[in-house]
Order: C-alpha cells, then structure tokens, then sequence
C-alpha cells in the first residue's frame, strides 16, 4: 500500500505511481462508453484491467465526470468522439434543488458505488481510489457556466446556495463511496485553475467548498488528494490549507518551485505532460521525464502521475515505463 | 451636435464602462450618442472597441480573468446593440477577414472560443460561428460555403483535440491556402506545428494577433479584392 503510506507521511518501499484516465481504461478494455458508465462490473473490470495492465498503485473507479453533474439532474447524450456530453446544462436561476439525494437512482452514479465495491473485494495490495470533480468545477459543468461565472458578480450569494448545495451531495457520495471501500479520493478542479479565475475568486467561491469537502472525507477515514490544471502557482499555500494529503500539479507547473513554497507539509503529485511525452513520446522520454519529477519533488513525500488525465491513445509502454522508473528509482 | 471636449467625454465614458464592465453607464453614454448626433462607428471604435482592447492588455497581464472579460463582453455588447444600427453604410470598410470558428466533435467547452470569437467581432473580422460539438465536415463546408480565410478550432479536452489533424487535413485537400488555428486547454504550439495549423492561439488576444498575421500572409499570396 505505497500509496497510503505515502500519503499518511510514513516512509514508502517505492515511489507510488498513478494514473486517471477513463477513456483509456476503457480503450483497453474495448467496452462501449454505455456499458461503462451503466454497469458496475463492466467499470470494475476495465479499471481493474488498467491497474494490471500498468501495475500502478491504485485502481480508481471512475467512468466520467458526468455522474454528479446528472445526480443533480443534468441529462447525457453520448458523442462518438469523446463519450458522454452533457445535452443540457441546468440554468442556476431556475433550479431547485432535490429535497433528498438518491445516488442508486442515478444510474452512472449507482455502478460507480457498485464498481467500488466490486474493485475493493478483487484487490488486496492496492487501495480504492474514486475520482470525482470538485464543488466549484462541478456546478460549472452542471449550470450553464457563462451564466453562472457572470453570478460572481451579478449574483453572488446565488452562487454561493449552490455551492453549497453540491458540496452536501459531494460529502453524501463521498460517504457512500468510502463505505463501499474506497479509500483515496482525488478531486480534479480545472475551473479553479488561474487560467480562469482570479486568487480572490478561487478563495471566495472555491477554497471554503474545497476545504469542507475534503474535511469531511478525512473524518470518514479517506484520502484526498486535490488536482488543479493549468497555472495554480500562487494559491500552492491555499490549495495546501484545503487540507488535502496530496497536492496534484498541472505539468505547466515546476515541482520543484512547488516544493520550495510548501515545504514536505504535503505530498505532491505529478507532473510528467500525458500528452507530449506519455502519449506521443518513446519510453525513453518517459523515463527521463519521470526522473526529473522524481529528483525535484521526491523522493519521499510524492507521488508520481502524470499532470492530468491519461488520454485515451497512450501507448501502454510508456506507462509501464513510468511505473517501472518509480519502482526501480533508488533512494 | 456635440462639441470636441463632449464627444471626447462620452467616447471616454463608453471606454470605461466596458473596462469596468458597467452596462447602465455604457447603455447611458450609447443612447447619448445618437441623441448627441455623434458617429456611431467612432464611438464604438473609439470607445467600446479600445475598452475591449485594454481589457485584453489586463487579460494578458494577468489583472483580469475570464469572469472579468465575460463581464465587460456583456457591456460592450450592450453598447453595440445600441449603436450598430445607427453605423452608416461604408463605414465598415476596414472588415480584416471572414473566419470560421467552433468548437470541435464532442466538445461542449465554448467560453474560450467565445472569448476569441469576440476579439474577432471588436477587430472588424467577419465570424461564422458553427458553435460546440461541430462535426468535422461542418468546418469544410462552411470554409468553402463563406469563402472564409481562416478556420479557428478549439478544444478544451484531450479526446476531442485529437479531431483537430482530421480537419487540418480534410480542409487542406478542399483549399490549400486556408489558414487554420488552433486553440484551447490541451493544445499547444508544439501540437499545432505538428499537425500543421498555422497558428496556436494561447489565449484570446494571442489569437486575434496571430489571425492578422496569418491574413497578412494569405493576402501576401493572393490578393483579396
């Protein structure tokens, strides 16, 4: 269990290695984009399968970013190029939010719970992760986000009722998943990045929902770790005071500067391009890359993955290159 | 008729109302305009559009962020749909381009291509707008169709920027000279050269700025009557 260790601050035996990627998992799986966000055991066995197939430090059931989003009542269409869509976004004016929340009614949401407990029954040596987005980039994504960035301004407390709305359904499926034996919970917010929004606006309508999310998953016994794309160079110290265990950097962003601004109070995570070099680079590349990580934020206190989702087309030698670099890495 | 110092007045208040993003004061100093008797098309050049231009300065220095650009997007909305349809005939002779712009198959993400579409407005360009999630062959067809200069591509997710070389490719067969950019969280500059776009946008204004450039070039090999 490398990587609970490591994110307990406990001395590891390697560098823990992982990876998100649901369309990769599913590639690799060769399973429709239906099956596997409909079905608990199709999820289970493609995300069981990528674990294999990498030998990475975690299995992460995770189908799309979209249950949560339709646990609020977003509706999906599928697109033949990149899976489901939402078809509607809700307007934030309008909604009225759901008296009670039923995770099994929603059906993608109900195989994410099934697939977690199918993965935590099927694996011994690696922990549970479960992926879902974070309270801000989540009501971006269910609202119609023009509209609901313009709230900022035009709207705030409007905006705020809603934040604070999904972040109670995000600590209800976060219980849930924890239950069913999840343990480490990773949380992507792209929309908080400084590629979109302001330091003032990350901790207005970012950084509390964060903060009580992840508290809230660390009193039910999980792990959190929190990922910003794009340029997070500033709010590091915010992103830290969040709580979370492990800190997840966009590859624009150098580790080692990170690691100079906060310290070992956190893990990081990170941050070899999935694109230029995982997806289009030769396992030398990757190795090289992996290493440099590996030297300017580790060894201990990090984890290696790359700095954001693992495309779909990424050759798998390159994968098993970045794990086989991590484990063999000499401390 | 308004003096000197009273248009320069006004032109200043439309200015500062789209960089504060204040729609009553640009929809107050618009309607003072007409009411005035002054040139529609100078104070939306004057005014709205050098707003917009030092909002896209503040982008790029990093003092405001896309909420902020969205906002002051909305005033200086506000002040064209009041002063457009008094811009007279000619005036508008300074159009840069035609430019087709969307959002790639399986891509609902359209703020930044929102965003770049906008400059492209303020700047004088003509933009067809196929919206998100547009199939492949929709770009060649319009291309052709609008007899445009240029195809503007965005993308804000890995499995759909994938698409982009498929189009570069099928509108390259269909007109060899038709410039393309490509734009959007994934890409990068290193991406658009291999693919052979002609122009990565990094963001709205580096896309505006790349566009005149590519048009330049295009006029360079075949002028455009």
């Amino acid at each position: 269990m490398v990587l609970l260790d490591t994110l307990k601050g406990r001395v590891a035996s390697s560098i823990p290695v992982i990876f998100t990627g649901a369309g990769l998992a599913r590639e690799l799986a060769d399973v429709p984009w239906e099956a596997l966000r409909s079905d608990a055991s199709v999820l289970a066995e493609a995300q069981l399968n990528f674990q294999r197939q990498t030998g990475m430090d975690w299995v992460t059931v995770y189908s799309d970013a979209l249950p949560i989003p339709e646990v609020l009542g977003c509706t999906i269409r599928f697109s033949p190029v990149s899976g489901p869509l939402i078809d509607r976004q809700m307007s934030l004016q309008d909604f009225k939010p759901p008296s009670e929340i039923d995770y099994y009614a929603t059906r993608s949401a109900a195989a994410m719970l099934g697939a977690i407990e199918i993965c935590a029954r099927a694996v011994r040596d690696v922990p549970v992760g479960v992926l879902f987005e974070a309270p801000f980039t989540t009501a971006l994504r269910s609202f119609d986000a023009t509209a609901a960035i313009k709230l900022m301004f035009k709207n705030p407390g409007l905006l705020r009722s809603a934040l604070d709305f999904i972040t109670g359904v995000l600590e209800g499926f976060s219980a849930e998943a924890i239950r069913k034996g999840a343990s480490v919970v990773h949380i992507p917010d792209p929309f908080s990045s400084l590629d979109f929004i302001s330091a003032r606006h990350f901790e207005e309508f970012s950084h509390p929902y964060l903060t009580r999310l992840i508290g809230s998953i660390h009193r039910m016994g999980g792990h959190a770790i929190l990922h910003m794309c794009g340029n997070t160079e500033s709010i590091w110290p915010k992103m830290a005071e969040t709580g979370a265990l492990g800190l997840s950097l966009d590859q624009k962003m150098v580790l080692g500067n990170a690691r100079a601004v906060l310290g070992k109070s956190v893990v990081l995570v990170g941050n070899v391009d999935p694109i230029h070099v995982l997806m289009m680079g030769d396992a030398t590349a990757v190795r090289r890359a992996a290493v440099s990580c590996i030297e300017t934020a580790g060894p201990d206190r990090f984890v290696l993955m790359p700095g954001c989702g693992t495309p779909p087309g990424t050759p798998i030698e390159n994968l098993r290159a970045m794990v086989s670099t991590a484990k063999e890495y000499v401390v | 008729m308004a003096t000197t110092e009273q248009r320069d007045a006004i032109i200043e208040e439309l200015k500062q109302g789209v960089i504060e993003f204040d729609e009553d004061q640009v929809k107050a100093a618009a309607q003072r305009v007409l009411a005035d008797g002054m040139d529609a098309y100078d104070a939306i050049m004057n005014g709205l559009s050098a707003g917009m231009s030092r909002v896209g300065e503040l982008f790029a220095a990093n003092e405001y962020f896309v909420p902020e650009v969205l906002m002051c997007a909305d005033a200086l909305y506000a002040g064209l749909d009041i002063l457009r349809p008094h811009v007279k005939p000619g005036t508008t002779a300074g159009i840069k381009g035609e430019v087709v712009i969307g959002t790639v198959e399986g891509d609902i993400h359209d703020i930044g291509k929102n965003l770049v579409k906008l400059m492209f407005e303020i700047a004088g360009f003509t933009v067809h707008d196929l919206g998100r999630d547009v199939p492949l062959e929709k770009f060649v067809e319009e291309s052709i169709r609008t007899e445009s200069d240029m195809v503007c591509l965005s993308a804000m997710m890995t499995t759909t920027m994938i698409s982009m070389p498929k189009i570069i490719e099928l509108l390259r067969k269909k007109n060899p000279n038709i410039k393309v950019m490509v734009g959007g969280a994934p890409v990068s500059d290193d991406l658009a050269k291999r693919w052979g776009a002609d122009g990565y946008a990094a963001d709205a204004a580096n896309a505006l700025s790349e566009a005149i450039n590519m048009i330049d070039t295009l006029r360079d090999l075949k002028p455009i009557g």
